[in-house]
């Protein structure tokens, strides 16, 4: 009886009370003919120790990104996390509660949460914040209703080519049954957002992401201006997705007059966990608070003035307003958002800086070492974070599978989302890139483009092959040190 | 207790910004080599922070001991008897937490390769497989990240099949008065208006106030079953014949399937499609908030519009599928009339990974048990209450039970006052005011994992405070007061906003 | 405790009141309905010059843990809003029927009138919730 703790004595006693004569008389109220009459289909129960091989074998089938140096990014990263956070979010205390409803019993999961929203709008250079989203298409989507609903006339937001294709894939699914219209604003050759190519006169949100999917650093200000040209009485709303590691050494969305900042937090505090949980942050205006989604929490006093701290501005909520609300969103991200938490505080002011500078400083030499070689060419001029597209004078997807065969897993081939970028490879560098990792890629790189060029157009079935015994084949180039 | 570090305005503890000394070191991330170029040369100044950010400046001691002191002041599974309605909250085993933390599955990439984590896709394909078996509905997409995104999706593609069918002519679901919150607002995000269907006087759909309100508007029903006040809806055929005879479809909130598991599968009694909170039924830890997982079940019918991408197996191993062959599985994108993506990348993996290996430790017959202990329970509660407590719909009940508090009432108290007090007795409150459409209401969800003691000992508090509120009802209305803090000025919290910490360096 | 109920004013179902003066209506919350929401920290009203639809909501009005839709009790065009009560909640509680008003209605069809409930009808309809 895997977690159950009855016994068969404690079984027949509380029948007895409840004056019935079998478990099965329980479910009386259940027609007959709409009980299931055979057991369910499933495997047989396996004893703890049975899981845990299992899944350890499982696991095993999966390539890490602990396994061989990665530059694979594009919106979820290998980050240092401290190694007290996993020890602290996984006490019971914190991972075995509820939302915090009854705020007495919940003083811990409230402070964090306040906590989380003070760090979180220090970051973005908002003022308020809420208890976090699913993740970041999620949060750019609630950001973009809730500017439809306070700007009140626009019927169009417009969205920058240069925010991620998973975040604009999720708005356009959200938008499909709405009034809204939601219209691509290409980027410039320089890889920013081409704000000379804003156009529209009922635009109620400009949508952005900085550092872009691309990578690149957006002129700030000029985003804020681009939106106000449009309609300088009734300004749209200026949403910037932003990475909130970037945020450590870049001036943050709130400083050029952003409106709301959302983003993925996995980079604070939480394993890549194959893209979730992870969890939204969502920073805006004191203004907006009664058209924010999702929990806030806010601190009050208790009967004798003693600090404490509740969830506040409920009545926005689905569980107050229902078809009103100001959002669907009812369980969020708590222990994800709680890890984010504990990884800005230990981290720290200085700890947070240092990982953003470090993350660009590689980049920028990753980059300049890679485009030494031949046929090898930068794609976008503009600034950049830690993110940099290379055009290389091969397809992209083919050599990302060579290059991890050969002990290293290069950057996202852009073909993924982009079919005319077929050549196109984009490196993610963070702090825990080394110098000999980037060396490494370098050399694999410079072999396989010597070796392209030789053997240019040569057996598909080659490559076939090696693929399918990759994961076994593979061998660990060398212990990670990080 | 005095803290150590700045001492706020009176005795609550610090906080972090409180704790903070400028210059203090916490953890520290890896060094930036040498040899590098220099920051100014890879950024223009003016892309640059002017000013500090605010973040704290705390040692890796002060750290720890700030969020174990937090951690301190929760009531939890781990702590206490949590018998909080609708929200599930049983034991959650922590073998899952060590298959989570495999780094195979925690430390992959939701862009590497599909032949890279082939385990991965192990996982969900297996998961698919065995919510669709659970549900008896064939289908199954594990992207939404939480209950009420599982509706959202469901609704969605309801509504693009009818977009196909008849465009525009159907923008209406159907709403019971006692369903969850996110299901009228889930609704309206979805483009649809909500239309409320009554609670009969035994607590179940009003079937004749449901047949008035089905019109050939009508795209779908929204119903929780068993329903928000623990009662298996006993129409619920008759209800979903109607509505396909109408050309709508019944959408399931599965929040409390953990009544039903191997006793009845939704796709048997007519849903057409549902979700599944996976950190309810399926034990995952509810994080205090988060994070859960969503999946959703549908029938043949819906399946071409379920999210992207979907997972594909196209070289079925035979024999115990311990065997996961790099190219056993893929992932596709290619169904055009696919409602899209709903979230980034895949899913809430991690707590995917939790459910499968739960519902693994199960197997057929404990499946079952666990409903039937949850009900067993439920139905304990219930006699063992009812002398004291007035149940508004006094029939035997399936996993949770609704007391009222209308006989405490007379003396002036009220469900929030017997909610604070049951704390100072140990135990974490039930749901109150939930349903809406029970007054006072006092939403018992035991679980299947209490033992008989616990049970017993929290039917004694119970006693204790019907004993209390007619004797000493004041001391309700104090309650709490052995907790960390006593109630709060909830008023002042929305009047006066404190959203965010004022204060720098310990310095107020 | 029996909350008030004047005589001398016609309400809805939905706990509204109505004073008329010619073809004015003037429109607030009753006190029970004040009572029931408790601890009122939020008001949202309309702008004068806003049409007004019997049964259809005005306004919204919130305490921590609702959200109270304000019908209006008969249609017309709003001349009137109380601003003050938005600043200070209490006027509605302290005086629910006096300085706690909150719009006035210039009448469309004042034959609305008599769909309204008699003070006698409304406190019968309370007792009944207190009950139910």
């Amino acid at each position: 009886m895997a977690y159950v703790q009855h016994t068969d004595d404690d079984i027949r006693a509380m029948l007895r009370a409840i004056g019935v004569d079998s478990l099965e008389d329980l479910f009386e109220s259940i027609p007959r003919d709409m009980r299931l009459d055979r057991p369910l289909r499933v495997p047989p129960a396996r004893t703890e120790r049975e899981i845990l091989s299992h899944f350890q074998e499982v696991a095993s089938a999966n390539l890490s990104l602990d396994d061989v140096p990665s530059f694979l990014g594009a919106g979820v990263y290998h980050r240092f996390i401290p190694a007290a956070v996993d020890y602290l979010a996984s006490r019971g205390e914190f991972s075995t509660a509820y939302t915090p409803y009854q705020p007495e019993v919940s003083q811990g999961t409230l402070q964090a949460i306040f906590e989380y929203q003070t760090l979180i709008a220090r970051l973005t250079g908002m003022e308020i914040s809420n208890a976090s989203m699913y993740e970041a298409g999620t949060a750019l989507v609630e950001a973009t209703l809730m500017a439809y609903a306070i700007h009140g006339a626009g019927k169009t937001a417009l969205i920058s080519e240069g925010v991620h294709p998973e975040y604009r894939h999720v708005l356009e699914t959200y938008f499909r049954n709405h009034p809204v219209r939601v219209e691509t604003v290409p980027v410039g050759e320089d890889g920013r957002t081409d704000t000379s190519a804003l156009r529209g006169g009922d635009v109620f949100a400009f949508v952005c992401q900085s550092p872009s999917f691309f990578g690149v650093v957006e002129d700030g200000p000029a985003l804020r201006q681009a939106a106000d040209r449009l309609d300088p009485e009734r300004r749209p709303h200026l949403i910037v997705a932003a990475d909130p590691i970037s945020l450590g050494i870049l001036a943050p969305p709130g400083s050029y007059g952003a409106d709301t900042v959302v983003g993925d937090g996995q980079a604070l505090g939480n394993d890549p966990n194959l893209g979730g949980p992870t969890f939204g942050f969502f920073a805006t205006r004191a203004s907006h608070v009664r058209k924010i989604p999702g929990r806030v929490v806010g601190e009050t006093r208790d009967r004798d003035g003693r600090r404490g701290y509740v969830l506040t501005f409920q009545t926005r909520e689905q569980h107050i307003r229902r078809e009103r609300a100001t959002s669907n969103i009812c369980t969020n991200q708590g222990l994800c958002c709680l890890r984010g938490a504990m990884a800005l505080a230990l981290l720290g002011e200085s700890g947070i800086r240092r990982a953003a500078e470090a993350s660009t400083r590689l980049a920028h030499f990753a980059r300049d070492r890679l485009c030494e070689l031949p046929g090898v060419k930068e794609v976008f001029a503009a600034p950049f974070f830690q993110e940099f597209v290379l055009e290389l004078p091969v397809p992209a997807r083919p050599l990302y599978r060579k290059l991890l065969l050969d002990g290293v897993r290069g950057g996202l081939p852009l073909e993924r989302y982009f079919p005319e970028r077929q050549n196109q490879m984009m490196f993610a560098v963070t702090e825990m890139t080394t110098p000999e990792d980037i060396e490494r890629l370098r050399d694999c790189l410079e072999r396989h483009l010597r070796g392209a060029s030789a053997t240019r157009g040569s057996k598909q079935g080659a490559g076939k092959r090696a693929r399918r015994g990759a994961a076994k084949k593979l061998a660990k180039p060398r212990a990670r040190k990080s | 207790m005095k803290q150590s570090g700045v001492a706020p305005r009176d005795d609550s503890p610090p906080t972090i910004f409180e704790r903070s000394r400028p210059g203090r070191r916490g953890v520290e991330p890896p060094p930036v080599p040498s040899g590098l170029p220099e920051l100014d040369d890879c950024l223009p100044a003016e892309l640059l922070r002017r000013d500090p950010i605010g973040l704290p400046e705390v040692g890796e001691l002060e750290g720890v001991r700030h969020y174990t002191m937090l951690s301190q002041r929760n009531m939890a599974i781990d702590t206490n008897f949590y018998p909080l309605g609708s929200c599930t909250m049983k034991y959650n085993p922590r073998v899952n937490e060590a298959v989570a933390t495999l780094p195979g599955f925690r430390k992959a990439h939701p862009l590497q390769e599909a032949w890279e984590i082939q385990g991965w896709l192990d996982v969900f394909w297996r998961l698919e497989r065995l919510l669709a078996e659970i549900s008896g509905l064939p289908h199954v997409s594990l992207q939404p990240a939480a209950g009420a995104h599982g509706e959202l999706t469901a609704l969605m593609m309801i509504r693009a099949l009818l977009e196909e069918r008849e465009p525009g002519a159907r923008r209406v679901v159907l709403v019971p008065d006692s369903a969850h919150g996110t299901n009228p607002s889930s609704c309206t995000i979805a483009g649809f208006s909500t239309r409320e269907i009554r609670s009969g006087k035994d607590g179940t759909v009003d079937l004749e106030d449901f047949n008035s309100k089905l019109g050939d508007d009508v795209a779908a029903m929204m119903i929780t079953n068993p329903n928000t006040l623990g009662l298996f809806e006993p129409r619920i055929g008759e209800i979903s014949r109607a509505l396909h005879d109408a050309g709508a479809y019944l959408y399931m909130d599965g929040a409390n399937m953990n009544a039903i598991l191997g006793v009845a599968r939704p796709g048997d009694f007519g849903v057409d499609i549902m979700h599944f909170n996976l950190h309810k039924t399926f034990s995952t830890p509810h994080g205090g908030g988060g994070p859960g997982a969503g999946p959703i079940a549908c029938v043949d019918e819906l399946e071409p519009y379920l999210p992207v991408p979907r997972i594909e197996r196209v070289a079925p191993t035979a024999g115990n599928g311990a065997s996961t062959d790099e190219n056993e599985y893929r992932l596709c994108e290619d169904f055009p009339r696919s409602i899209g993506k709903v979230r980034s990348y895949l899913g809430n993996s991690g707590i995917l990974l939790r459910a499968l290996a739960y519902i693994m430790a199960h197997g057929p017959e404990d499946l079952r048990r666990i409903s039937e202990a949850a009900v067993l329970n439920a139905n304990y509660l219930r006699v063992r209450l009812r002398d004291e407590f007035h149940l508004p719909f006094d029939a035997p009940c399936m996993h949770e039970v609704v007391f009222t508090a209308r006989r405490q009432k007379e003396h002036g108290v009220r469900a929030l006052d017997i909610a604070k007090r049951l704390i100072d007795l140990g135990f974490h409150p039930p749901t109150i005011y939930f349903p809406l459409v029970v007054s006072e209401a006092l939403m018992i969800e035991p679980t299947e994992t209490e033992t008989l003691q616990t049970l017993d000992a929290f039917c004694e508090a119970m006693r204790t405070i019907a004993v209390e509120s007619r004797e000493d009802p004041e001391r309700l209305r104090e309650a709490p007061v052995l907790q960390p803090v006593k109630r709060l000025d909830e008023v002042a919290a929305v009047k006066t906003p404190i959203l965010v910490c004022a204060c720098e360096d310990g310095r107020s | 405790m029996p909350q008030e109920v004047p005589k001398n004013l016609r309400y809805t179902t939905t706990h509204e009141w109505v004073s008329v003066d010619g073809s004015t209506a003037t429109v607030g919350i009753t006190a029970y309905a004040v009572e029931q929401l408790s601890d009122l920290v939020f008001i949202e009203l309309p702008s004068a010059g806003a049409g007004a639809k019997r049964a259809a909501a005005f306004g919204e009005i919130e305490s921590t843990k609702t959200v109270s839709e304000l019908f209006a009790p008969v249609s017309g065009t709003i001349t009137e809003v109380n601003s003050a009560v938005a600043d200070d909640l209490d006027l509605i509680k302290n005086s629910p029927y006096g300085d706690g008003w909150l719009v006035r209605i210039d009448l469309s069809d004042s034959t609305e009138l008599e769909k309204l409930l008699t003070a006698e009808q409304y406190r019968t309809q309370i007792a009944e919730e207190d009950h139910g």
